[in-house]
């Protein structure tokens, strides 16, 4: 679905990406990782054209990338900032919606009933007609997913979509985005080491280059190289982990029960 | 000596038809020289509640009391000047409120405009900028260059630089990746343990919360369910997710594994249980 052959882009000297290669494929839930200033979320800028790469291509549902054809590109792609406040548009909740609406030339008297359900999906069906700006960081974020959520964008990305979201309304998203990667692209970069767990796909930034790529199982495979990359592991393997520090007989698995399962004999 | 709320409610737009009442009649009383959490879903006014510490927002009714400081809905704006020293408060996303070309002018903003001479706030600077981890090598950048947990670090250090006794961030690892939360952490910490600054955070992260807290307040619309310290409420809470070292705790304690509530790591879980074994 999104391809970066590569690519390069930096601000003044330096890169912050560095000849980047790879393919986000489509319908799936692709997870990118990486520290502060790894280059996550300028790979988001890039695919959007929200910036211009120095060299190399980015194509889109095989369309190349550039300043001509932005308007196809951003009606393919839908995006849901870290800070939410930086796109919002209207006063109130449901204008903000209805906004995506107007330029999907959705006609008015459907438009409400459309609202109501996407509002309702993301929680937030009591407060459309709140001024998203008064509204909390948690909320704002479930607001900006409703706005990108209710286009018809092939594939939506998602930059720390859920950081300021308490752990129920993260369970919450999190499961709403995992219905979504059946007939949308989902790319959510992230600093959440568990969600990887779900995704179908993973991409490892360091330093603007990609240093690990490939599903879970194989990224989760060399915990050396994670650690290595300073990443937090998942729960379950830092239990691993620990354990067999401890002499315990654990073997690598992803499900926590078997771990406790052996803990527990051993006692 | 205390932080007090007493009977505090504040209902935002009150003269129009969407008033709504974000806090509704809050009493607690946070303990001075401790790490405290306010918890609880978006939108529960936490962020709310934190504003009136401060005096950022005057209580509808009901008090606020910061040692001898009386917050009301009556206080005067030229009165408030001693309680914003006190009490300083780091924003959500703070790094975006960050505005001068350096990160020296940045953090010399507080003290020059509470009148500091320019030795005093030299001295200031340098101050907040160990206390955050930025050594002087960072002193003549540029605060845009700068990574997003360094320009927190320096959003921090501005408030520090006016010496508050009690400090209050708002979200202060949300976007920062693991590694950076847990130094963000070790920051806080270093401040309660050998600067005597008492700390108040909202957040979501209850692992963090279960890790390096002392004390929890959860909110729920506009109300405090519950308070307690770390380990009691965590261990017997089931209105909120928990850590991920108590859900393992309860895993064990399913298939006959006790572990005490005084393990909150998963090194000291595994260490109750090894000790288990050998006995």
């Amino acid at each position: 679905m999104i391809k970066f052959e590569n690519v390069r882009f930096g601000y003044h000297e330096t890169d912050v990406i560095n000849n980047v290669s790879f393919n986000i494929p489509k319908n799936k839930y692709t997870c990118i990782v990486g520290h502060n200033g790894s280059g996550k979320s300028t790979i988001a800028k890039l695919i959007m054209g929200l910036e211009n790469c120095r060299s190399g291509k980015i194509f889109v549902d095989g369309i190349e990338v550039n300043d001509s054809n932005l308007d196809v590109i951003r009606e393919k792609i839908g995006i849901v900032f870290q800070n939410p406040d930086n796109q919002f548009i209207a006063t109130t909740v449901e204008d903000d919606i209805a906004f995506t609406l107007e330029n999907a030339c959705v006609p008015q008297h459907q438009m409400q009933k459309i609202i109501e359900e996407y509002a309702t999906k993301v929680g937030m069906q009591q407060y459309l007609k709140h001024d998203p700006e008064k509204l909390s960081g948690g909320q704002k974020q479930r607001v900006a997913l409703a706005s990108v959520l209710v286009g018809s964008s092939e594939a939506i990305i998602f930059d720390e979509a859920t950081s300021m979201l308490d752990p129920e309304g993260k369970q919450e998203i999190n499961q709403l985005i995992t219905e979504l990667k059946h007939n949308r692209t989902i790319i959510s970069i992230t600093h959440d080491m568990e969600e990887l767990l779900n995704a179908d796909y993973v991409i490892v930034l360091e330093k603007g280059v990609v240093v690990m790529e490939g599903t879970p199982d194989v990224i989760f495979s060399d915990i050396e190289k994670l650690q290595q990359l300073r990443l937090r592991l998942p729960f379950v393997l830092q239990v691993i982990l620990e354990a067999k520090l401890k002499n315990f007989n654990v073997n690598n698995t992803m499900r926590i029960e078997e771990v406790v399962e052996v803990l527990c004999r051993s006692v | 000596m205390s932080i007090s709320i007493n009977h505090v409610s504040y209902v935002y737009d009150s003269e129009t038809e969407l008033k709504w009442k974000a806090l509704d009649d809050i009493n607690v009383a946070i303990t001075k020289f401790k790490m405290t959490a306010i918890i609880g879903k978006t939108g529960c006014g936490k962020t709310t509640l934190m504003q009136h510490l401060n005096a950022l927002l005057k209580p509808t009714s009901g008090e606020v009391i910061i040692d001898d400081f009386v917050l009301t809905k009556t206080s005067k704006h030229h009165t408030l000047k001693p309680l914003r020293k006190k009490v300083g408060l780091v924003f959500q996303f703070s790094e975006s409120q960050l505005f001068e070309e350096t990160v020296f002018k940045d953090i010399a903003f507080g003290p020059k405009n509470y009148g500091a001479t320019d030795e005093e706030t030299a001295i200031k600077v340098h101050q907040a900028m160990q206390l955050v981890g930025l050594d002087e090598s960072y002193i003549h950048r540029s605060c845009f260059q700068l990574s997003g947990g360094e320009k927190r670090r320096v959003a921090i250090a501005g408030i520090l630089a006016l010496d508050p006794e009690i400090l209050i961030l708002d979200e202060p690892t949300a976007g920062l990746d693991p590694q950076g939360s847990i130094e963000m952490m070790q920051l806080l910490l270093n401040l309660k343990n050998h600067h005597n600054k008492t700390i108040i955070v909202v957040t979501h992260d209850n692992d963090l919360v279960y890790t390096y807290f002392d004390d929890v307040i959860l909110m729920d619309q506009g109300k405090v369910i519950a308070q307690n310290n770390v380990l009691d409420f965590f261990e017997d809470n089931q209105a909120v997710v928990l850590p991920q070292v108590i859900q393992f705790k309860q895993l064990l304690l399913k298939k006959g594994v006790h572990i005490s509530k005084y393990a909150r790591t998963i090194k000291e879980v595994l260490e109750e249980i090894k000790n288990d074994r050998i006995r």
